[in-house]
C-alpha cells in the first residue's frame, strides 16, 4: 500500500497495488487467455469470411501481420525479449481487423495495427501494462484521423453501398429488423455483421472465466436502461453498434479492468452510459470506442475509490 | 520601512516605464493595423462579395441603431458612382469562437450577392470547411426573403452543423438588418422550425426544377414532333398532370409521355414517364424532383434503378423485390416509384385510347 | 569565445528546451499545425527571450531581489506586447494564425525561467547568447513538429504540396492529439537515441578499463 501513494501512481498502479485475494488471473497464464480467445474469436472470423470473402481476410492478415511485425520491431528496438510468441499481439490485430469495415484501404489497417501496438501497447511497457486496450487505441486513431476512409459500409455477398442501421436510425429509415441484424445483413464495422458468433465466443470466454462477466452484464444493462428512458427500443440498441464485440471484446479485456469486482461492474456500466450518450446525442459511428477509452482512462480512479479496504471485508 | 519602499518605488517605476513605452508603441502602430484590416477587408472580401463594384466608400449613417454585430458597412460603387451594392463586416457564433465574413447584398432585388469567410477558428476538417467554396457558393444570388436555414434552404456540412447553421443564419438576418438601417425594406421570412425530433428532411434541389418538357426527347428519342393533350383535363387520371402524345414523321402516333406524382418517404416524387404505343411497354423514366432523404431514398434518381424500367412491358406487376429491384435502405421511395409508374401507365394508355 | 559557442549549442539541443527539458510546453502543442506557424511562433518567443534576457541582465543589481519575479514579468509582458503589436502590423496574416497564443509567451516559463536561473545571475554577453541558443532551440523544435504535423495533416510543407493526388490527409495529425503523438515519438526518438550514445561511451568506457587492467 505504501507503495501505491508514492509518487509512481498512475499507470503502474496495476502492478503496484496489492488488493484482498482472490487474485482472478492468478491461476491463468498469459498463454492460455491468448489461445482461449482467439479460438472464441474463429465463429466471427469465419462468419466473416463467409460473408465478405477476400476482402475480410486481407482486412484480418493485413491487421494480425502489421500487428506482429510491429510487437517484433518494437521489442528488438527496446532490447527486450521477443514476447511475439505469447500471441497477444495477434488477438490485438484481429479485435482490430473486427472495429474495421472491409473495405478499408490496406495501409489504413496496416497503420491502425502499428499504431495500436507501438502507441497502445508497447509504449506502456508491453504485455499487462497497458492502460488503454491496444485495439481501441489503433481504431480511435484511424477513426479520426480518416473518417471518410472508414465510414463507407459494404454490404455482403456484394459490392454494394448500403446505409449502416445508425445512419438509417439517424435519418428516420425503416430500420433493419431484429432477424436481419443476427443473421449479418445489416452492420457497418465487420464486428456488427457477426453478432451471433461474438456473443457465443464471449460466452466461451465468460464460462472459462477469462472474462469477468461484470464488465458485459454491466455495459449490456446500462445501454439497455439508458436507451429505455430515452424511449427507444433497447433490444435494437443492445444488436448494434457492436456492443457485443465491445462487450466481451474490448472493455471485457482483463488488462485493461479495474482489479475489484465492484470496480469492473461500476467499469462496465460506465462504457455503457458514455456510448448511449455518445451514439445517442452524437451519433458518432465510433461512439463504442471513444466510450471505452474514456471508461479505460478512469480505471485508475476507479481502483482507488472501489478497492475492498481490507482481508474479508464486503467486497 | 525604506525597504519596503524601495520595492514600491521600483515596481512602480518599472510599470510606468513599462506603460509609457506600450503606449507609445500603440499609438505607433494602431493606426497602421487599422488602415491594413481595412485594406484587407476591401481587397479580400467586400471585392470578393460584390465583385462588380468599382469603389466602395464607407457608409456611416443609417436609420436607427446600426445592427448589432455588425462593424463595417460600405457600399459598393460603379465606374459612374452609382450605388450598386452593400458590402458589410459581420461575425457570426461558431461553434469554437467568431466566424468573421464579409457579405455582399443587392438592395435592388433584395438577394445576397455573395459572401465570403474572412477569419474563424473552427476545427480543421469539420468546422473549417465552411471555408469551401460548395459551402459559401449556396448564397450567391439568395433572395432575402428565403429562410436560410441548413436544412431547409442551404445544404450544411456533415459533422459541422453548429457552424454551417451559425454561418447561414447569421447572413440572411444580417443583410435583412443591414438593409433596413440603410433605409430599404426587407421583410423578414416566417421561419417555420423544423418539428423535433422527426429528422431534418432534405430538401428538394434548389436548381431550377425539371419539368416534363426538358426531358421529352430524352424519353422518346424516335420521336419527331410532341403535341400536349391538355392541362387538367378532365377524365384524365388522378395525379397525371401533363400528357404528350408523340408522332414519328409520318404523322403516326408511336409513343406518350406523362408527368405524374408518386407519394414517396420524404413528400412527392415528381416523375415523366415515357411509353411505346405498340409494344405497350414502358421507353423510360424519369425523376424530375424529389424530397427524400440524400443518400438513401435519393438514389432513386440512380440510372441502376431507373434503367430496369425501359422496355418493361406494362402487364408486368411492378413490385420491389419480384420483376423490379428496389434500393437498399430505401424500400418506401423505390416501392412508391414502381408501383406508381405501372398502375400510372396502364391508366394514361386506357384513357388515350378511349 | 567557447563559453558563448558552448551557450548556443547547448540550447540548441544538449538542453533544448523543448525536446529536452520540457519546458514552455503549450506553444510546440498548441500552434503548431503547420511549419510556418511554428517558425513564427519560434521566432516571436526567440524575439522576446533575447530582449528580456538583456534587460534583465542590464538591470540585474538595481531589481531587489524580494520583488524581482514581479519586475521580471512585468519586463517580459512589455517585450511581449511590443512583439504582439509589431505582428499585427507588419504581419496580419501571421498575426491571424497565431492569435492568442502570441500574448501568451508570457506565460511560457522558458522565458522567466532564463531569467531567474541564467539572466540574472550571469554576464549580459553571455545571456544573449543563452537567449539566442535557447530560442533557436525552441525555434527549431516548433518548426520540426509543426513540419510533420503539416506533411501528414495537410500533404504540404511551408504551403507547398508535397504529398501526390493519391495522398490522404491525416486529419488527425492537425487536430490536438496529432501534436501529443508527434511531440511523444520526437522525445522517443530523441531519448532512444541518447540511450544507446551512452551505452557506447559506456562500452568503450569499459573497455578501456580492461585494456588497462590487462596492461597493468
Amino acid at each position: 500500500m505504501a507503495v501505491a501513494k508514492s509518487k509512481g501512481e498512475g499507470i503502474y498502479q496495476l502492478t503496484l497495488i496489492s488488493s484482498p485475494p482472490p487474485h482472478i488471473h492468478a491461476a491463468i497464464s498469459v498463454d492460455r487467455i491468448v489461445h482461449m480467445t482467439i479460438a472464441s474469436l474463429l465463429p466471427g472470423v469465419i462468419w466473416l469470411l463467409y460473408l465478405f470473402g477476400w476482402q475480410a481476410l486481407r482486412v484480418m492478415v493485413l491487421a494480425v501481420g502489421a500487428a506482429i511485425l510491429t510487437e517484433m520491431a518494437v521489442m528488438k528496438l527496446r532490447g527486450k525479449e521477443n514476447t511475439v510468441y505469447d500471441g497477444t499481439a495477434v488477438v490485438t490485430g484481429l479485435i482490430l481487423a473486427f472495429t474495421l469495415p472491409p473495405t478499408a484501404p490496406s495501409w489504413i489497417v496496416v497503420l491502425g495495427a502499428v499504431i495500436a501496438i507501438a502507441l497502445g501497447k508497447q509504449v506502456f511497457g508491453g504485455t499487462g501494462c497497458n492502460p488503454f486496450n491496444p485495439a481501441i487505441v489503433g481504431r480511435v486513431f484511424l477513426g479520426v484521423a480518416f473518417p471518410t476512409q472508414l465510414n463507407v459500409w459494404i454490404g455482403p455477398h456484394s459490392s454494394e453501398t448500403i446505409a449502416s442501421p445508425l445512419e438509417l436510425w439517424v435519418a428516420g429509415e425503416a430500420l433493419p429488423d431484429y432477424g436481419e441484424i443476427l443473421a449479418g445483413t445489416a452492420g457497418s464495422f465487420m464486428g456488427e455483421f457477426a453478432f451471433v458468433a461474438l456473443l457465443l465466443g464471449g460466452l466461451i470466454l465468460i464460462l472459462r472465466g477469462y472474462v469477468d462477466w461484470r464488465v458485459p452484464v454491466g455495459l449490456f444493462g446500462a445501454v439497455a436502461v439508458f436507451m429505455a428512458c430515452l424511449g427507444q427500443d433497447p433490444l435494437w440498441h443492445l444488436l448494434t453498434g457492436g456492443v457485443v464485440l465491445g462487450a466481451f471484446y474490448l472493455a471485457g479485456d482483463p488488462v485493461t479492468n479495474p482489479i475489484t469486482p465492484w470496480g469492473r461492474l461500476v467499469f462496465g456500466i460506465g462504457v455503457g452510459l458514455c456510448f448511449g450518450i455518445i451514439r445517442y446525442y452524437g451519433q458518432d459511428p465510433d461512439a463504442l470506442f471513444f466510450a471505452i477509452l474514456l471508461m479505460n482512462g478512469l480505471v485508475p480512479l476507479l481502483n482507488r475509490f472501489l478497492r475492498s479496504r481490507r482481508r474479508g471485508a464486503a467486497a | 520601512m525604506r525597504d519596503a519602499l524601495k520595492l514600491v518605488l521600483t515596481l512602480g517605476l518599472v510599470t510606468a516605464i513599462s506603460g509609457g513605452v506600450l503606449g507609445l508603441f500603440y499609438n505607433y502602430t494602431m493606426p497602421i493595423v487599422e488602415a491594413r484590416q481595412m485594406t484587407d477587408m476591401i481587397e479580400k472580401g467586400f471585392k470578393g462579395v460584390l465583385p462588380e463594384a468599382h469603389t466602395f466608400r464607407s457608409v456611416e449613417n443609417g436609420q436607427g441603431e446600426k445592427p448589432e454585430g455588425v462593424t463595417e458597412i460600405y457600399e459598393g460603387l460603379d465606374q459612374g458612382g452609382q450605388r450598386i451594392g452593400i458590402a458589410f463586416e459581420t461575425a457570426a457564433q461558431g461553434f469554437e469562437g467568431p466566424i468573421v465574413m464579409a457579405v455582399g447584398v443587392d438592395p435592388g432585388t433584395e438577394t445576397v450577392v455573395g459572401i465570403k469567410i474572412m477569419s474563424h477558428t473552427e476545427t480543421p476538417g469539420m468546422g473549417a470547411r465552411i471555408e469551401e467554396e460548395s459551402f459559401t457558393n449556396q448564397f450567391q444570388h439568395k433572395s432575402l426573403a428565403d429562410p436560410f436555414m441548413v436544412g431547409s434552404d442551404i445544404d450544411g456540412i456533415t459533422a459541422a452543423t453548429i457552424s454551417s447553421k451559425a454561418v447561414a443564419g447569421t447572413v440572411g438576418e444580417k443583410s435583412r438588418q443591414v438593409l433596413n438601417y440603410l433605409g430599404y425594406d426587407v421583410e423578414t421570412p416566417v421561419i417555420q422550425e423544423p418539428v423535433e425530433p422527426e429528422p431534418v428532411e432534405e430538401p428538394a434541389e434548389t436548381e431550377e426544377p425539371l419539368t416534363i418538357d426538358m426531358v421529352l426527347e430524352e424519353l422518346l428519342p424516335q420521336a419527331q414532333e410532341f403535341t400536349q393533350l391538355g392541362e387538367g383535363q378532365a377524365g384524365m387520371p388522378g395525379d397525371v398532370t401533363v400528357i404528350y402524345e408523340a408522332f414519328d414523321d409520318q404523322g403516326q402516333r408511336t409513343g406518350l409521355a406523362f408527368e405524374t406524382i408518386a407519394q414517396g418517404y420524404g413528400g412527392d416524387i415528381t416523375m415523366a414517364v415515357g411509353i411505346d404505343v405498340a409494344s405497350e411497354t414502358l421507353a423510360g423514366i424519369k425523376i424530375l424532383s424529389h424530397s427524400e432523404t440524400q443518400g438513401l431514398g435519393s438514389r432513386i434518381e440512380e440510372p441502376d434503378f431507373l434503367e430496369q424500367f425501359r422496355g418493361k412491358s406494362l402487364s408486368d406487376p411492378f413490385a420491389i423485390g419480384e420483376d423490379v429491384d428496389g434500393i437498399t435502405a430505401a424500400t418506401i421511395s423505390s416501392e412508391a416509384v414502381a408501383g406508381t409508374v405501372g398502375t400510372k401507365a396502364r391508366q394514361v394508355l386506357d384513357y388515350v385510347s378511349h | 569565445m567557447q563559453k558563448y559557442l558552448d551557450d548556443i549549442v547547448r540550447g540548441l539541443f544538449r538542453e533544448n528546451p523543448t525536446f529536452r527539458m520540457l519546458i514552455g510546453m503549450c506553444p510546440p502543442l498548441a500552434v503548431t499545425t503547420s511549419a510556418v506557424s511554428g517558425l513564427i511562433m519560434g521566432l516571436a518567443t526567440t524575439a522576446v527571450l533575447i530582449c528580456s534576457s538583456t534587460l534583465i541582465s542590464v538591470l540585474k543589481s538595481l531589481i531587489p531581489k524580494q520583488v524581482r519575479i514581479p519586475v521580471f514579468i512585468v519586463i517580459i509582458a512589455t517585450f511581449v506586447t511590443m512583439i504582439d503589436l509589431i505582428l499585427a502590423a507588419l504581419v496580419p496574416d501571421v498575426h491571424k494564425v497565431l492569435g492568442l497564443f502570441v500574448p501568451l509567451i508570457v506565460v511560457n516559463c522558458l522565458i522567466l525561467g532564463r531569467a531567474e536561473a541564467f539572466a540574472s545571475r550571469m554576464p549580459v554577453s553571455r545571456s544573449i547568447t543563452d537567449a539566442l541558443g535557447m530560442g533557436l532551440g525552441f525555434t527549431w523544435a516548433l518548426t520540426f513538429i509543426g513540419c510533420i504535423r503539416e506533411l501528414l495533416g495537410a500533404g504540404t510543407l511551408f504551403g507547398a504540396t508535397i504529398m501526390g493526388e493519391s495522398f490522404v490527409n491525416w486529419q488527425i495529425m492537425q487536430l490536438p492529439p496529432g501534436a501529443f503523438f508527434t511531440m511523444g515519438l520526437i522525445v522517443f526518438t530523441l531519448n532512444l537515441i541518447g540511450n544507446h550514445r551512452a551505452r557506447n561511451v559506456q562500452k568503450a568506457a569499459r573497455k578501456q578499463i580492461q585494456v588497462v587492467g590487462k596492461e597493468g
